[in-house]
């Protein structure tokens, strides 16, 4: 099927095409296409597994990590800068950088949670310090 | 600190290795103790996998587990944990000691239980588990004074180890509190809880113990004496020493702490004053012998005192059957501390000084530097860390030379430069980017122009090789540097070798090859003269890498056999360094066409790459490199990508780095044209860092807080391991790791 009757049967919704089969790209070269999908993920709005998934899927088609955070500054006039916004800590986190420092800090590390008392030390230290 | 012999090697490793046997020997059960066997026989009949005996000192936990130990018929292990134990690989270090008698299974894993980072949890601890799970005899191992072990990493590494406990065999953990992981096994029952209320004694026990003490009282006497100390057996025993002492029952009362501390004093002060002079000085040590005690207190008579407190029953607990070596009774040890501050205040760093002089000449480094901070000398402690640091690292002890620098306390390494030098080289070879990058900036700035020729010398090319390793001003910069550390690093020097290796990765920045090689095989000769390690498994890798590309194999075969000799031989398991000879043993494997085997190198060689960071950028992006090679070879591809991207990101921050960007690029272009490959992510250096995690039952919050990340960056990495690994539980997720070797051996 060339790419003139594909999208004659896509506009008319096809059953031929219905479910997907023949619409399995092969053009596209993966790193292109891992990238694609990842523009079409922010414009849905994905969660952080599915990021994880694609980011991978980028790098390991050959995308470097200049080319997937430039997707997202490409599809900012379609998509609108909300869901980017959204969708920048997920990208971070899928290609291993921790988003922004303390984005969700429970507490400082180290912390008790709140309503706990410390265990209660023996007193006196060995050494008298 | 200037008498005493220096060299660490000169120290009487024999009495190192008489303390630590004292740790693991089970004591004897202590005649006229109150017989304890219906709880024993409870606790065996109940079977359950861990005893957990928690109660306040002075309960009598050790006496049962001794009187436990004597009466069991399975084979016995021991193990008693004190303060310096409060570290996992040195927790995990004992407890493999003592199960090694009963289980030669444990034997042959002990010596590789010290180990560094994420290899604690995710080697070691896993290693003792398995070790454990395959013993074949049933065996039961005591645990004493499990308190004293109680950071984090400790909880996590017992909570791993404890799960290969076999059908059969049990665990009996005594403490002062609870431990808080074993809430998860009691709610599945595999935990028998034994409690003060189990160990206060009635008036039929304090019968037994006035007998023993040798004191008469009427059973309405004992029963009062009974109530009125709840029945807590030490106050039982005070009372019934008093009471030997021709004191009026009716007067002594109390379970109290304080109310101990009086009925102490009581009995103190019917001892001469020299003996009570003794006591008050020698309870500065945490164990004692006639030796140590006659340096401390400057005396010759330590022998006979002791004898006679033994004979007296006073306090004393032997360690060993050949009553070299005592301890105090904890509770009685704090008792005297008081009273040594009270009375004796100034002596009291005198006697830490003189115990330190002892320790450091009889090769006990980390006891000699506990009493020089005690002293609160910390810049001689510093010092002394100083000079054992590098041996012990070379000998794969990382974790002991952590704990010294954190013991020492930052202030102390920064003001003494050589130690400050230690604390910089340890982050760098751990990965450790913010604390390296610190100590780097503190070594830069030190102004020694105080010290004589040679020192200012010393420091001046210590602190060229730092910045030649970091390569933060390009390779010209990284070259002069080396050439000036290698002019002036004498012979004798331990920093030689790593002078020459950095010599030889500059040259390779630069593009000379055969200058390179000269380095690296000099280096290699140097290190192995020295006896330090991590040059050897450098340069032998390094060589091995240059005779690949140069096509000659069976040398490259050689040099790689070399490197992992000397990896295995010192236990260097895990460390960054360790990871380009794997690397280059595995493309060796895979050009003889053993896939297995190469394969086993890479995992190992995947998972000691998480310390290579850009803080060493050569170390980093060449090891990634190797790694590339080999995955390629594999047919591989999105594993070779996924690691040039992590070069991309050392390049990153440290974008001069000579021929090796070229090589980056080469690469890069090369792997454009192989096939693609369909085969699942390689876990991230952060995510191998987490997984040891799921071996236990942290919550996310509680594993973000040890790594220092929040909870939702650990989610988040935790579903991108399950996705990597296939599985949708922690069970799995180990499983399969251990499968593919990511975790265990």
């Amino acid at each position: 099927m060339d790419y003139a009757e594909l999208l004659q049967r896509l506009t008319i919704n096809d059953p031929r095409v219905e479910d997907g089969r023949a619409l399995a790209p092969s053009v596209l070269a993966p790193r292109t296409l891992a990238l694609v999908r990842l523009a079409a993920l922010v414009a849905v709005g994905g969660s952080e597994p599915t990021y994880g998934a694609e980011v991978d899927a980028a790098v390991g088609a050959g995308a470097s990590a200049d080319e997937v955070v430039d997707v997202l500054s490409a599809v900012v006039p379609l998509v609108g800068l909300p869901n980017v916004v959204a969708a920048a800590p997920k990208v971070a986190l899928a290609l291993g950088l921790e988003p922004v420092e303390g984005l969700w800090d429970d507490a400082a590390p180290g912390a008790r949670p709140a309503g706990t008392r410390a265990a209660p030390t023996d007193a006196r230290e060995p050494f008298g310090r | 600190m200037s008498e005493g012999s220096r060299g660490p090697s000169a120290a009487r490793p024999d009495l190192s290795r008489a303390l630590l046997a004292g740790k693991v020997e089970t004591p004897r059960p202590r005649p006229g103790a109150v017989p304890r066997d219906r709880l024993v026989a409870r606790a065996r009949a109940d079977g359950a996998r861990v005893v957990s005996v928690t109660a306040p000192p002075g309960y009598g936990k050790s006496t049962l587990l001794a009187e436990w130990a004597a009466g069991e018929d399975r084979p016995v292990a021991w193990a008693t944990v004190d303060r310096l134990d409060d570290d996992p690989v040195a927790l995990l270090t004992l407890l493999a000691l003592a199960c090694s008698g009963v289980s030669p299974q444990v034997a042959d894993v002990a010596a590789e239980m010290r180990s560094t980072g994420a290899t604690v949890l995710g080697r070691s601890a896993p290693l003792l588990a398995s070790a454990l799970a395959r013993s074949t005899t049933p065996f039961v191992l005591f645990v004493d004074d499990l308190h004293e072990a109680d950071s984090l990493g400790c909880r996590d590494a017992l909570e791993i180890v404890l799960a290969g406990v076999p059908e059969g065999s049990q665990v009996v953990l005594a403490g002062r509190h609870a431990q808080p992981h074993l809430a998860r096994l009691r709610a599945a029952g595999h935990v028998l809880e034994v409690g003060p209320e189990d160990l206060r004694v009635d008036v039929a026990g304090a019968r037994t113990i006035f007998r023993t003490a040798g004191a008469e009282a009427t059973d309405a006497e004992l029963a009062s004496v009974v109530e009125r100390c709840e029945g807590w057996p030490t106050g039982v025993f005070l009372c019934a020493l008093l009471v030997g002492d021709g004191e009026d029952v009716s007067a002594l009362a109390g379970d109290d702490r304080f109310v101990a501390d009086y009925l102490y004093r009581e009995c103190l002060a019917t001892l001469p004053p020299a003996t009570q002079h003794f006591l008050r000085c020698t309870a500065v040590l945490d164990q004692l012998s006639a030796p140590v005690c006659d340096a401390v207190l400057d005396a010759q008579d330590a022998g006979e005192r002791l004898r006679e407190l033994e004979t007296a029953g006073l306090f004393l607990v032997p360690l060993d059957h050949h009553r070299g070596w005592f301890r105090y009774h904890a509770l009685f040890r704090e008792f005297l501390l008081a009273e040594l501050g009270r009375v004796e205040n100034g002596l009291v760093p005198t006697l830490h000084r003189r115990a330190a002089a002892w320790f450091v000449g009889d090769g006990l480094a980390a006891r000699a530097l506990e009493h020089l901070l005690a002293a609160g000398d910390v810049d001689d402690a510093a010092l002394l860390a100083a000079e054992l640091a590098l041996p012990t690292y070379q000998e794969g002890q990382v974790a002991v030379v952590s704990r010294w620098l954190a013991a020492v306390g930052d202030a102390a390494i920064e003001a003494c430069p050589p130690l400050a030098i230690i604390a910089t080289w340890r982050a760098l070879l751990l990965g450790e980017s913010p604390t390296a990058e610190r100590w780097a900036a503190v070594v830069a700035r030190t102004d020694a122009s105080g010290a004589s020729a040679e020192d200012r010398l010393a420091l001046e090319s210590a602190q060229r090789q730092i910045r030649a390793a970091m390569c933060e001003h390009g390779p010209d910069a990284a070259l002069a540097d080396a050439r000036f550390a290698v002019e002036h690093e004498p012979a004798w020097s331990p920093w030689r070798d790593q002078a020459l290796h950095l010599l030889g990765s500059a040259h390779l920045l630069v593009g000379d090859v055969d200058a390179a090689r000269t380095a690296f095989a000099e280096a290699s000769a140097c290190a192995a003269a020295l006896g330090n390690t991590d040059s050897v498994l450098l340069g032998e890798a390094d060589l091995a890498a240059l005779a690949i590309d140069d096509g000659r194999w069976s040398a490259a075969a050689q040099h790689a056999r070399t490197a992992v000799a000397a990896l295995e031989a010192h236990h260097m398991e895990g460390y960054g360094t360790a990871a380009p000879a794997l690397a280059v043993s595995a493309r060796v494997a895979l050009h003889d066409g053993d896939t297995a085997r190469a394969e086993r190198f890479l995992a190992r060689a995947m998972r000691a790459r998480v310390q290579c960071t850009h803080v060493l950028p050569f170390l980093a992006v060449r090891v990634r490199l190797q790694l590339a090679h080999a995955f390629t070879t594999l047919g591989d591809r999105t594993t070779a990508l996924h690691l040039v991207r992590e070069t991309d990101d050392v390049l990153r921050r440290r974008p001069l780095l000579g021929r090796l960007v070229d090589e980056v690029e080469t690469f890069r272009e090369r792997l454009e044209k192989v096939a693609a490959s369909d085969g699942a992510p390689p876990l991230t250096p952060a995510e191998l860092r987490l997984l040891p995690y799921l071996q236990t039952h942290l919550t996310m919050a509680e594993i973000g807080r040890r790594l220092f990340v929040s909870r939702n960056t650990v989610s988040s990495q935790v579903v991108s391991i399950y996705r990597k690994l296939g599985a949708t539980t922690r069970g799995l997720a180990v499983d399969r790791a251990v499968e593919l070797g990511l975790l265990g051996d």
